[in-house]
């Protein structure tokens, strides 16, 4: 791009009209993706770009803070589920389950088996709709505009599941400490959700067939945003990201919680570290997800209570844990999300840091990769690490 | 309001660490991987939590060198965490590694004092630090000695001055100034708010 | 409010917004208008989550003639999609005044109109209406798909009436606006921010 001379009657030109917003006989020039962007959801990336090569990239977050570290503190433990769920939107069950995890380990209460299962349940549906959201995200910004419908659709069984067990569509506000807020609604419900599961397996072909063996795609990812395994691992990149460089690590296995210690499955890795790998992970772990919840379907929820049985619970607002701190995480679909609760014997938690995925991902490991990309990879590489900005801002 | 508050003062009081002895590691993985570290490393000193949790206290001034030792053990850092003392006058930071070969976590604490506030920082060994370590800046104040990119990051340069997260930091008081006095749902008279 | 309406009463008949040759033609235009909202592309909350939903198969509004689009000169309806934090704020003023007159605010949640959950937070806006005129709010949090599918309904009927008056309201008291929002952001904000992310402001 260097050697393009610009004539000198358009450099003129546009110096006159003012039409350009950096000057055009400088070969770089500054560049502002998004927030206004589709495939940045109120994120915003400043590219210094030389022609149609970046040259470097600020990640500049923050439009999505709302301080849930501060707000957290000022709130009793109960009241908090209805806070923190708010940090990951696509997933709002995980912030809600880490939260609880920590707390129950501060508290030191064993969680019946029976919450325990759904829980598990809970986690692994909104994992499925978040895929179904991410296949949605990756399908637009590639333009593979079918995919996206039909995901979208897809999600929309879910939503109806959850609706009918917590009686919300996006925030749940289900999981608590000590358990759950309400049991399974019935027989039918676990009916329709094992329907749902069987319908999903049977469209996982389609997918495949529209997106994931789409020549397209396969263009637009392949070599794309390349990651080697010792890079990840110094940046803390986790879940799929980290498991397309060849690191077969995942919280399910490695530090197992609630029903996963009981239940098979695989941990699909791929070597290549690529935007593609990344891409054929995720699509492996879709499969692996409706495998988990046939798995959990086969065994039935146990008999017993869905709520730890404590006198303390009589009074919520004034619950008051003992001193201690915990740190609990669990896989989601955009890596590893942590919270890490210190309790100073009050009903108010002392401090509640979270550790979202896209934390690692999102800003260092994004201006590495976008480094020497060209601008039409910008959303293949968003979209492949799977960015969530309001998990870096909170 | 004003009961609440008494009670966090109380409570936090009480909450002085209290001395104990080193308690003898177990036989197990995380026993094993703990003395190993507390070996090279006796400023240290280590326990062990439960299975695949573990924990380190290490003096501010060997922070540095005692990561780079445990950066052979445990991969990834996951995050700094701060936690702002009020009463004691100190931070304390705690930085939770993980560990993919082993499949354990690490608390390692250190704790620092408030009104003088800097650490080394840990980029060198684990790059993403830079936005852990910038994070902590902001919301705490708190300087990482070689990081080049200490400054406004989340959050607007007026509210970053501030460093909100900082237990000192009044919100309500804040947000009275900032956007006004007309929203609802603040009862000054109410002694016992709970949201 | 007082101070509104005598802004309002001193401009009445000063600024005249339909072309008066054209005047016979203006059921038709409200028609077109009610028929064809654009929205703007800008995911400023959690609420843009409800978005791809009401865009696709199950609540599908592209039947009602409207559209996703990224351009703010070619929208009619800008969604606030929940909570606004003062950075974003920026982004939407700035947004708002590159749309073309005339253009509609629907506001998503409860969030923009009091705080919502964040009404203690001290980077949440706890009242969008002082910084830029807001036709439609949608309380909930989060509102469903069907809740967002009636407020749009609800602009279109105030398209039909004329009552959806915002963009009026903002050209007619644009010193008050532009105090609340020097207020927030410190004065000269514009030529501060502003001017980095497009030059010709």
């Amino acid at each position: 791009m260097t050697n393009i001379e610009v004539p000198k009657e358009l450099r003129e030109e546009a110096k006159q009209h003012d039409m350009y917003l950096h000057p055009i006989d400088k070969d770089t020039y500054e560049l502002f993706f998004g927030p206004q962007h589709m495939a940045t959801e109120n994120f915003s990336i400043i590219l210094k770009m030389d022609g149609n090569r970046i040259e470097r990239a600020i990640v500049n977050p923050g439009f999505l803070h709302r301080g849930f570290e501060k707000l957290a503190e000022q709130r009793p433990y109960f009241t908090n589920i209805a806070l923190i769920l708010r940090i990951c939107v696509p997933e709002s069950d995980v912030p809600e389950n880490i939260y609880s995890m920590a707390v129950d380990e501060i508290v030191g209460w064993e969680v019946p088996e029976r919450a325990q299962w759904i829980r598990t349940v809970v986690l692994e549906m909104a994992r499925m709709s978040a895929w179904m959201f991410w296949i949605m995200g990756f399908g637009n910004e590639i333009g593979l505009y079918t995919a996206g419908q039909w995901a979208a659709a897809y999600r929309e069984r879910f939503m109806r599941l959850f609706e009918e067990l917590t009686g919300g569509r996006v925030y749940h506000i289900y999981t608590v400490p000590g358990g759950v807020r309400r049991d399974i609604p019935g027989d039918k419900w676990l009916r329709q959700l094992r329907d749902t599961v069987e319908y999903l397996k049977g469209k996982m072909k389609d997918f495949d067939e529209i997106l994931f063996d789409n020549y397209i795609m396969f263009e637009r990812t392949e070599g794309v945003g390349v990651m080697d395994r010792k890079f990840a691992l110094k940046h803390a990149v986790t879940g799929p990201n980290l498991r397309a460089t060849g690191v077969p690590y995942d919280v399910r296995k490695d530090d197992p919680y609630l029903y996963y210690p009981e239940l098979e499955f695989e941990v699909p890795v791929l070597k290549e570290g690529d935007s593609l790998a990344r891409v054929l992970v995720r699509r492996y772990e879709m499969e692996q997800d409706l495998y988990i919840l046939e798995q959990l379907l086969d065994m039935g929820p146990p008999s017993g209570p869905y709520m730890v049985k404590d006198a303390r619970l009589k009074a919520l607002p004034r619950f008051k844990p003992p001193k201690g701190d915990a740190y609990a995480h669990v896989e989601s679909t955009k890596g590893d999300f942590g919270v890490y609760v210190v309790s100073d014997g009050t009903h108010k938690p002392y401090r509640a840091h979270f550790r979202g995925p896209s934390q690692s991902h999102g800003v260092t490991v994004l201006e590495e990769l976008l480094k020497g990309a060209r601008l039409a990879d910008v959303p293949v590489i968003l979209k492949t690490l799977d960015n969530c900005p309001p998990d870096i801002d909170r | 309001m004003d009961m609440n508050e008494k009670k966090v003062e109380e409570k936090v009081e009480n909450a002085q660490p209290v001395e104990e002895t080193r308690p003898e590691l177990p036989d197990t993985k995380e026993g094993r991987l703990v003395r190993e570290i507390v070996e090279k490393a006796p400023y240290a000193e280590g326990s062990v939590r439960r299975e695949r949790r573990v924990e380190f206290r290490v003096p501010a001034e060997r922070i540095h060198e005692f990561l780079e030792l445990a950066s052979e053990k445990f991969e990834m850092l996951m995050q700094i965490s701060t936690v702002d003392w009020l009463k004691e006058k100190e931070f304390e930071l705690v930085y939770q590694l993980w560990s993919v070969s082993e499949g354990i976590h690490a608390f390692v604490r250190t704790r620092i004092p408030r009104d003088d506030a800097k650490l080394p920082t840990v980029m060198d060994i684990w790059p993403v630090a830079e936005t852990y370590e910038r994070e902590a800046h902001e919301f705490f104040g708190i300087i990482f000695e070689g990081n080049p990119r200490l400054g406004p990051f989340i959050l607007e340069p007026r509210e970053y001055e501030k460093h909100p997260l900082r237990k000192d930091f009044n919100t309500i008081g804040y947000v009275k100034v900032i956007y006004g006095e007309d929203f609802d749902r603040y009862d000054e008279s109410k002694t016992n708010y709970v949201i | 409010m007082s101070e509104m309406k005598e802004m309002r009463n001193e401009n009445d008949g000063v600024i005249s917004y339909e072309l008066q040759e054209f005047k016979l033609f203006e059921p038709l235009f409200k028609w077109a208008r009610k028929k064809s909202l654009w929205i703007v592309a800008f995911c400023t909350g959690c609420g843009g989550i409800e978005m791809p939903p009401l865009a696709t198969a199950r609540y599908d509004f592209e039947r009602f003639g409207i559209m996703p689009n990224p351009a703010p000169r070619m929208g009619d309806l800008f969604l606030i999609t929940g909570y606004v934090t003062p950075k974003t704020l920026k982004r939407i003023i700035i947004t708002y005044e590159m749309m073309q007159d005339p253009k509609y605010i629907l506001a998503h949640g409860s969030c923009p109109i009091n705080g919502g959950v964040y009404w203690d937070s001290y980077n949440v806006v706890k009242q969008l209406d002082k910084y830029i005129p807001i036709d439609v709010a949608i309380a909930g949090c989060m509102p469903r798909a069907e809740a967002v599918m009636d407020g749009i309904m609800e602009i279109m009927r105030k398209i039909e009436d004329g009552t959806a008056d915002g963009w009026k309201r903002y050209r007619e008291n644009y010193e008050y606006y532009r105090k609340n929002q020097d207020e927030l952001f410190g004065e000269g904000w514009r030529e501060k921010d502003a001017r980095r992310w497009l030059a010709w402001i």
